[in-house]
């Protein structure tokens, strides 16, 4: 049987995500059900986090790309940043920088 | 033609076009996966996205042609001074699907890897029996 019955073009699709912020790191949670940790690229640049994950059928041929651009609304830490993907979650815990982190400005009367 | 008093009139209904489409003015999708079913040489395969579901949390039979699917999936609410940007949703899935009589209920099997449950139905051998005629 020849590789692909179906032959159009892949789908993209933006998953979902939802973004937590506290005084101390931002946790961003993805849903890609379906993609593999290995076919899954995360990338930060210049503040932007970048999702790309790739969707195989059984037989390894790409199914499906989903992708986001995540402007991050915080500054982090980049080499704190840690990447799980369980059950089709991607989890991203991403420190803010000491200096980012809130900081109460003493205000004098005169 | 355009007077001062139906001017305003044109710029809402510009606007309203455009908040018609706007995704946060559309009607709230259904949060819930939906079964995608698709037939193949050897039956019928259904899947279905689950993301965040273990398979502890599924519940899963097949009885009479009625696969029955349950699984459901909790957001965690926000911890104290944390604030939360959410597009997920929680839900909670309680559904059954009919089975086409030609499927083989003992052969059906089910994988959950990735988030996403796959559900492999074969059809049965077709049996022909030739039915015997009295004549009377």
């Amino acid at each position: 049987m020849t590789a692909s019955v179906r032959s159009h073009r892949p789908v993209v699709h933006t998953p979902r995500a939802d973004i937590l912020t506290d005084d101390s790191s931002l946790t961003i949670v993805v849903d890609l059900p379906g993609v593999r940790p290995e076919d899954l690229h995360v990338q930060l640049e210049r503040g932007i986090l970048f999702l790309d994950g790739t969707e195989r059928t059984s037989e390894g041929a790409v199914r499906a790309r989903h992708r986001r651009a995540i402007a991050l609304q915080r500054q982090v830490d980049p080499d704190g940043i840690s990447a799980t993907l369980e059950h089709g979650v991607l989890t991203l815990q991403l420190p803010r920088n000491a200096g980012d982190r809130p900081r109460t400005i003493p205000v004098i009367g005169s | 033609m355009t007077t001062p008093w139906n001017e305003l009139d044109r710029t809402f209904a510009v606007l309203d076009r455009m908040m018609r489409h706007h995704p946060a003015s559309r009607r709230p999708t259904d949060p819930r996966p939906h079964p995608r079913v698709h037939e193949t040489a050897e039956g019928w395969t259904v899947e279905l996205d689950l993301p965040g579901v273990s398979a502890d949390d599924l519940g899963l039979d097949i009885d009479a042609g009625v696969l029955h699917v349950r699984a459901a999936r909790e957001l965690p609410a926000a911890a104290t001074g944390q604030s939360i940007r959410r597009e997920r949703s929680a839900w909670s899935l309680d559904q059954r699907l009919q089975v086409p009589l030609s499927v083989d209920d003992d052969a059906v099997t089910a994988t959950l890897r990735d988030g996403r449950l796959t559900v492999r139905l074969p059809r049965r051998a077709p049996v022909t029996r030739s039915v015997p005629v009295k004549a009377s």
